[in-house]
């Protein structure tokens, strides 16, 4: 995975305030010089390079306060290298996109959502994404259930012809099943009437 | 649903020598009666005499009977309130004081102890003619006392009518559960609610095989959408659907053999048979619209379904071969869930009104469209009783969805569930 794309997320922060700290202990003083370096949770082992570029580019620049102040700890690295697909998923890395109602076409703001959402897939290719289709819930449930195919459908042609292929994608639909909110009303339905990009 | 089949059988019903039960047959008077509908027999349930330690057990036998009787239409259940105008049962029947109420009939319930179970002996006795007409020994333990209740109602409705009554009957539904929905029963009179599945994830449209041993549903338990069958043994298989991300909306052929279903494997929701036995499918539409919730006829000939090919969902029939296709739905711009009566002469699906669901009737041979619900809320999923004199059917209502009963007029709706958030019911049949 690339750098990059770490910086999307919740770990990325996490690595941030590593190396804010791993900075502060070496540097003139600022906000983070006060507080205690020798967090054991912050402290990183020799081999922390290979996590990714951002912190080996902070042990080029001052590698002997490294290793002298840090004594090889563990931290927190294992949930940022694998980034679970649970994690990518709930930071939203790839964007939802709405429908009109009773509704299944693309508007322009739909395709350049998916466009973005297709340049994520292209740059990592580790993983296939589902596309979900979703109704508000004041259709019928069968018919429902179908209308969510259509949707999701309509998404998967669009990105099959932006060049994703048909082997990362798939479509599920789940009808009126799962709304996003909870609740009657159009400014619930609006955002029921979706399609969702679920990585796998 | 393993457990209260079983237990179904535990019950022994034994015919008590020497009373030449008439059964009349399928064709016997039972339709005559059925069909004039007003024409009532009046019956009176006096109390069952038990044992001690069983009284609550027998009130709730003569209390669900009683229910039963005069949900059938068959039976017009005597008030409680005037029985104390004849004299306690001591050896003879008083068939004189039943008369003088109006009673037809009169029934004779006790309940014994029988190393541990129940044993309940019920007779009933015509008054005119002084004679006992019918008389039947039930077996088992008290849990399943409101089963034997429905048990002896719907003897006592074949008994009278020569059909069996509706009392036995079950609806499937599906409910909220945890994560998911799950598939539930419950009896006809929304008793005993038992969970049939724990998947926590989405189940939905359960539909009974017309022999009721089995069951046919939509389940995302798989990836995605797909149809399963579930046995009274318990037995889960998945249909032999052709591939596809969607395949749903299954309803049994009348003889059981074939699954009408729709599934996207060509591109977007069309309708399939499957032939259960060879695994056979075969492809009913050939359209770019929705095709879904297909219904087979009662005589096996023709599909009820749904599609928007007209630019909204609309109700049609054709034939099982996809062939001779119309429109039916003539008002409206969201018609929905054709459920075909027992008979086949009429068609209940739901239409958009006002912006909430309601349930029509269309009669088949005069063309002639009558609206059976009012009220707030959507009302969805009609599917009709086994004797076509009711339809269940999920009701928002409350804020949420219940499954609700009605007669076929509309009249007489009842409340089946409670705040379950429970959909799509279907009537054994």
């Amino acid at each position: 995975m690339k750098g990059a794309d770490l910086m999307r997320g919740r770990g990325t922060i996490l690595i941030l305030i590593a190396v804010a700290m791993l900075v502060g202990t070496g540097c003139p003083p600022r906000t983070v010089d006060t507080q205690p370096a020798a967090d054991p949770e912050a402290a990183s082992p020799p081999d922390a390079p290979s996590m990714g570029g951002g912190i080996g580019r902070v042990e080029d620049s001052e590698p002997s306060i490294v290793t002298e102040s840090f004594p090889s700890q563990t931290i927190e690295s294992a949930p940022l290298v694998n980034d679970s697909i649970e994690e990518l998923n709930a930071q939203g890395v790839l964007k939802t996109i709405y429908f009109e109602y009773d509704q299944s076409e693309l508007d322009e703001d739909d395709r350049m959502t998916i466009q973005d959402n297709v340049a994520w897939l292209e740059n990592n290719t580790a993983y296939n994404v589902v596309i979900e289709g979703h109704c508000d819930e004041r259709g019928t449930i069968e018919y429902n259930l179908a209308l969510g195919d259509r949707r999701a459908k309509v998404v998967r042609d669009y990105m099959r012809s932006l060049g994703m292929p048909d082997g990362r994608m798939r479509v599920v639909t789940w009808g009126e099943e799962r709304p996003e909110i909870e609740r009657t009303g159009e400014a619930a339905w609006s955002r029921n009437r979706r399609a969702e990009f679920i990585l796998e | 649903m393993h457990r209260s089949i079983r237990s179904f059988f535990l019950f022994t019903v034994v015919l008590i020598a020497g009373y030449g039960v008439a059964a009349q047959g399928p064709d016997g008077i039972g339709d005559t009666i059925n069909k004039t509908g007003p024409v009532r027999i009046k019956i009176a349930i006096p109390d069952a005499t038990a044992v001690d330690g069983f009284g609550a057990v027998a009130r709730e036998l003569i209390e669900t009977l009683r229910a039963d009787l005069e949900f059938s239409g068959v039976y017009d259940v005597i008030d409680p309130a005037l029985y104390w105008k004849v004299p306690p049962a001591g050896g003879q029947i008083p068939h004189d004081d039943w008369l003088s109420i109006d009673a037809d009939e009169v029934t004779q319930i006790k309940l014994s102890n029988r190393s541990g179970r129940i044993d309940v002996v019920a007779e009933l006795f015509e008054n005119n003619s002084r004679t006992r007409t019918f008389g039947k020994r039930y077996a088992g333990t008290k849990e399943l006392i409101r089963r034997v209740a429905h048990m002896l109602a719907d003897e006592l409705v074949l008994h009278a009518t020569g059909r069996r009554g509706l009392a036995t009957t079950r609806i499937a539904f599906t409910s909220k559960h945890g994560k998911g929905k799950e598939l539930f029963l419950m009896d006809y009179d929304g008793y005993r609610i038992r969970r049939l599945t724990t998947t926590s994830t989405i189940n939905l449209t359960p539909v009974w095989s017309p022999d009721g041993s089995r069951l046919a549903f939509v389940s995302w338990r798989g990836k995605q959408p797909g149809i399963y069958i579930m046995g009274d043994d318990g037995t889960l298989q998945s249909a032999a659907a052709i591939d596809g991300e969607l395949n749903a909306a299954p309803d049994w052929s009348p003889d059981g053999r074939k699954i009408v279903y729709s599934s996207d494997t060509d591109g977007n929701s069309d309708l399939y048979i499957l032939d259960l036995a060879s695994g056979r499918n075969t492809r009913l539409t050939r359209t770019q619209a929705i095709e879904t919730a297909p219904a087979y006829s009662p005589n096996g000939r023709e599909i009820a379904f749904t599609s928007d090919r007209s630019g909204t969902p609309q109700v049609y029939l054709m034939g099982t071969d996809g062939l001779n296709v119309r429109r039916v739905s003539s008002t409206g711009s969201y018609n929905e869930s054709p459920a075909w009566s027992p008979e086949g002469d009429k068609l209940a699906y739901v239409s958009r009104m006002d912006g909430q669901f309601e349930i029509l009737v269309l009669d088949i041979p005069t063309g002639q469209l009558t609206k059976l619900t009012k009220g707030r809320g959507n009302k969805e999923n009609p599917r009709w009783s086994p004797d076509g004199r009711h339809l269940v059917f999920a009701w928002n209502r409350t804020g949420t969805y219940d499954i609700y009963t009605m007669r076929d007029d509309g009249s007489d709706v009842r409340r089946l569930t409670r705040g379950g958030d429970c959909f799509t019911p279907d009537w054994s049949r």
